[in-house]
């Protein structure tokens, strides 16, 4: 489906997303993990084709993204960004409405362009704010009407760019769960994630970016190791394991002796219960 | 009260005069004349010759304009007064108020006010003034004279035409991009009223934008405006091609006057000339169409 | 907060208003025409001088008024999407300072010059206008793409410059040029004739029909540049075309009324507080709502002081500004509530 080859994209002389090749299939859930300033969200925004690369290209569906249309490509492909003025008073339902804009003409709604809307919106948990003020609204529940929008648009691939920020651990897992769904049904995603436990539980496969090279890429069992942590993130961690039998990142404080305690088994129960 | 403002200005005139004379020769040898009607009132009387330097409205006579411009009636060149020696500087109070005045005063130049009401009188006050401060009262006795005889017929041509009604005027103030109408109190207005014209606006005070509507309900049978001014708004063509003007019977008749400011609004030593030409002009006599490029 | 006021409604009803004002201002003036006589004398073509004050005087003038306040608020709104940032008007990208400019630099260098006569004048404004637009554009353009805070800064820098020029040449004029200057500052369409509107129309058609089917794409272009183009928006040519059309709409409308604005700030942001954001209610609503505000101001400013006349800039901020306050504290104190 989304097919990027030795992507290169520079600023000056400095190269933020050096070399970086990855095949996203249908079906697929995909994580791109990686320090503050790897490249990460540059990557994004390259697949997105908001920004032209300096070397490589991107494909979606076997077409270079150079090659389509905005709107042709914004039926296929919606993006989640890290955070959206919110200057005028638009009510969360017009927000969620724009989603529409790729299917729609220049004035009218249609019917169905309204029911989707509504029915997103309920998607994302936010049908009670449809008549409020979007600027009015709290950091999280904005997210989760831009999530609405994003779901409204109806797309194949979604990209979305820390989606989980301002999020409660409910509604983070929520919005996960939503991406995997998205994706068992035949459309892919590509999210930046920090959290490598979510990413862990979630992702089909983790691209990781240290100063925008692939320092690995695999699925999780294969990208969550002590080695390649340490590699990209300078972090010192043990691999534990979830109940659901998928990795489980607990950082190490490297100044002093590490203080273990047993998982919570309730709340195992309750991730287990989230995951099936 | 008019009289009374009169006969006081008349007063601090003659007071700074019979000081100067006591203290200096009588007539001042290098005087700066700070406007338009001063200077042709210096230059009729004969005392052009001591006249040093003069504002940029004084364009009358011709050789008043070979003298050195110092001031634009906005702002007064202090310095390059004060360079010049004058032994007195003499203006119309209009023009001799700001900071400018003060400081020339307080470097001990003579000043001179004279009162800048329209009007003959005022007109016939001031040429007497200035002829004491110089020394030439035989001069303005001669000047009054004439103006009086031109005033005398006058007013012998208007009661001939007392049967008609007087033309309305509308006196129009042109700037590129803007009409404005002069309000009944400005100097053109009062020698309109002079010549025997009928102010058509009655009620507006000082410049104010003129409404083109306002313009057609005024009914005026003829305009009246600086040349100046119609010059460098390009000219009659250009003043009947505004919306409202055209449409007024003047516009109908194409009546446009255009005077000299000076001579219009001076109420100088020409004040008695100057109603008898726009008498005339107002009632058809001598030429009525505009001169654009007189 | 909810608003209580729909779309729809307040748009039907700025719609009902227009006729009613066009009518309203039609039957207003220092010439006195019955409102109920002018049916009969455009119908019987009287040739009288009613007839030639109306026709030729009071028409042009309603009509141009109208059409210079739905171009001042049109180009509002849009640029306040474009810019997200409901403070912005056409102010921002240089075209009123630079018409400004232009139209003092005539007033005080080229003023005798006959030869145009009377159209010298708005076809500098208008000129000035456009090149100023030209120039912020090139200079906030950094390798293909034009960053809207670039262009914000570059709108601004321009404003300062255009303003020491207009010092220096207020500096330079004499009195006359002077109160020249100001009273085009001031805006007004007390010149108005039928040539002026047609002439005004050749920008003013262009500028509207860029800007009017804008809605949808004006509301995801004020999620955000980004979020524009991931909804399909191609944001570097929309940006084209909402510069050019303001400048076309705005440059025209300043070049026949002087310096007029204010129009184009208050009147989009009314609506906001009223209704809501969704730019495909507000470009019409605007669009009728700055033509009422513009006609009142201007019926106003012709018959207030007649015969005289009030420039209308004073005029459309001392109305708008007021009712702009009013609305501006009831929101306040409703957001305090919610």
């Amino acid at each position: 489906m989304l097919k990027a080859e030795n992507l290169g994209y520079r600023v000056g002389t400095r190269w933020l997303v050096n070399d970086v090749s990855l095949h996203v299939e249908p079906g697929e859930f995909w994580v791109i993990g990686g320090a503050n300033g790897a490249g990460k969200s540059t990557l994004l925004r390259l697949l997105s084709g908001e920004l032209a690369p300096h070397s490589g290209h991107v494909e979606l569906k076997g077409t270079p993204l150079r090659a389509y249309e905005p709107r042709a490509l914004a039926r296929l492909r919606a993006c989640l960004a890290q955070d959206l003025s919110a200057s005028f008073p638009f009510t969360a339902y017009e927000v969620a409405l724009m989603g529409r804009i790729p299917w729609q003409g220049q004035w009218a709604s249609r019917p169905h362009d309204h029911y989707i809307a509504k029915e997103a919106l309920a998607e994302a948990g936010v049908a009670h704010l449809e008549s409020r003020d979007y600027p009015s609204l709290s950091g999280g529940e904005r997210r989760r009407v831009d999530m609405a929008r994003t779901i409204a648009q109806e797309p194949k691939l979604l990209l979305l760019d820390e989606p989980t920020n301002h999020l409660d651990a409910k509604h983070q897992i929520e919005l996960m769960e939503w991406c995997w769904r998205h994706t068992r049904q035949g459309g892919c995603a590509v999210a930046v994630l920090h959290d490598l436990n979510l990413a862990a539980r979630f992702a089909d496969r983790i691209l990781l970016l240290k100063d925008g090279h692939a320092a690995a890429l695999g699925t999780p069992e294969e990208v969550l190791t002590p080695e390649n942590l340490r590699a990209c993130f300078n972090l010192e961690c043990v691999i534990w394991r979830h109940p659901s039998g998928c990795p489980w990142v607990v950082p190490v404080d490297t100044a002093q002796t590490p203080r273990f305690h047993p998982p919570v088994a309730r709340c195992n129960a309750g991730l287990q219960g989230a995951a099936s | 009260m008019k009289r009374l403002r009169m006969a006081v200005c008349t007063a601090i005139v003659m007071m700074a005069a019979g000081s100067a004379a006591n203290a200096e020769v009588l007539s001042p040898k290098r005087i700066v004349s700070l406007d338009g009607g001063t200077t042709e009132t210096l230059f009729a009387l004969g005392a052009g010759g001591q006249v040093v330097a003069r504002d940029e409205g004084s364009t009358y006579p011709a050789e008043a304009q070979k003298l050195p411009a110092i001031s634009t009636g906005h702002q007064l060149n202090v310095e390059a007064i004060l360079a010049l020696k004058p032994d007195v500087v003499v203006g119309r109070n209009r023009s001799m108020s700001g900071p400018g005045m003060h400081i020339l005063e307080q470097a001990r130049v003579r000043v001179v006010r004279l009162p800048d009401d329209p009007g003959v009188e005022v007109a016939q006050l001031r040429i007497e003034n200035l002829a004491s401060l110089v020394g030439k009262e035989l001069d303005a006795k001669r000047i009054i004279e004439s103006m009086q005889a031109d005033l005398d017929r006058l007013e012998e041509k208007k009661k001939a035409v007392s049967g008609e009604a007087a033309p309305r005027v509308l006196i129009v103030y042109l700037r590129p991009g803007v009409v404005m109408m002069m309000g009944e109190d400005s100097n053109a207005a009062a020698m309109t009223r002079l010549a025997g014209g009928q102010f058509a606006v009655p009620g507006v005070k000082g410049y104010k934008e003129l409404n083109a509507e306002a313009a057609v309900a005024a009914q005026p049978d003829v305009i009246l405006c600086y040349t100046e001014g119609l010059e460098a708004t390009g000219g009659a063509d250009a003043l009947w091609n505004r919306p409202g003007l055209a449409e007024t019977p003047a516009g109908r008749a194409r009546r446009l006057i255009a005077m000299d400011d000076l001579l219009l609004a001076g109420f100088g030593p020409r004040t008695g000339q100057a109603a008898l030409h726009l008498f005339d002009r107002l009632h058809g006599q001598g030429t009525t169409v505009a001169k654009a490029h007189p | 907060m909810t608003r209580a006021v729909p779309y729809k409604l307040v748009f039907l009803i700025l719609l009902a208003a227009l006729p009613i004002a066009l009518c309203v201002a039609a039957g207003m003036g220092a010439y006195p025409i019955a409102l109920f006589r002018i049916p009969a004398i455009l119908w019987d073509r009287i040739e009288g001088e009613g007839y030639r004050v109306l026709l030729y005087i009071r028409l042009p003038r309603i009509f141009l008024a109208a059409l210079v306040g739905t171009a001042l608020a049109l180009s509002g709104a849009a640029l306040q999407s474009m810019f997200r940032n409901p403070l912005a008007d056409s102010g921002l990208i240089g075209v009123s300072s630079g018409a400004s400019l232009a139209a003092s630099a005539w007033i005080a260098l080229a003023g005798a010059d006959s030869r145009l006569g009377l159209w010298g004048l708005p076809t500098a404004a208008f000129a000035g206008g456009l090149a100023t637009v030209w120039l912020v554009w090139r200079m906030a353009r950094t390798s293909g793409a034009t960053p809207t805070a670039t262009l914000l800064l570059t709108g601004i820098a321009l404003n300062a410059i255009a303003g020491a020029g207009i010092g220096l040449l207020i500096y330079c004029s004499d009195e006359e040029e002077l109160r020249s200057i100001t009273f085009w500052q001031l805006g007004g369409l007390n010149g108005t004739t039928w040539p002026l509107v047609w002439a005004a129309l050749i920008p003013l058609v262009p500028g509207l029909v860029l800007l009017a089917p804008l809605g949808r794409a004006l509301n995801a272009l004020a999620l955000g540049d980004r979020e524009a183009y991931h909804l399909g928006i191609p944001v570097a040519a929309l940006q084209r075309r909402i510069v050019l059309g303001s400048a076309l709409a705005v440059g025209g409308a300043v070049a026949a009324a002087g310096g007029v604005g204010f129009v184009g700030l208050v009147v989009p942001h009314m609506f906001r507080l009223l209704c809501g954001a969704d730019n495909r209610w507000l470009l019409p609503s605007t669009a009728v709502g700055g033509a009422l505000l513009f006609l009142g101001a201007d019926t106003a400013s012709r018959t207030l002081v007649q015969p005289a006349e009030l420039p209308v800039g004073i005029l459309t901020a001392l109305a708008g500004g007021p009712f702009f306050l009013w609305l501006l504290l009831r929101h306040k104190r409703e957001a305090l509530h919610a």
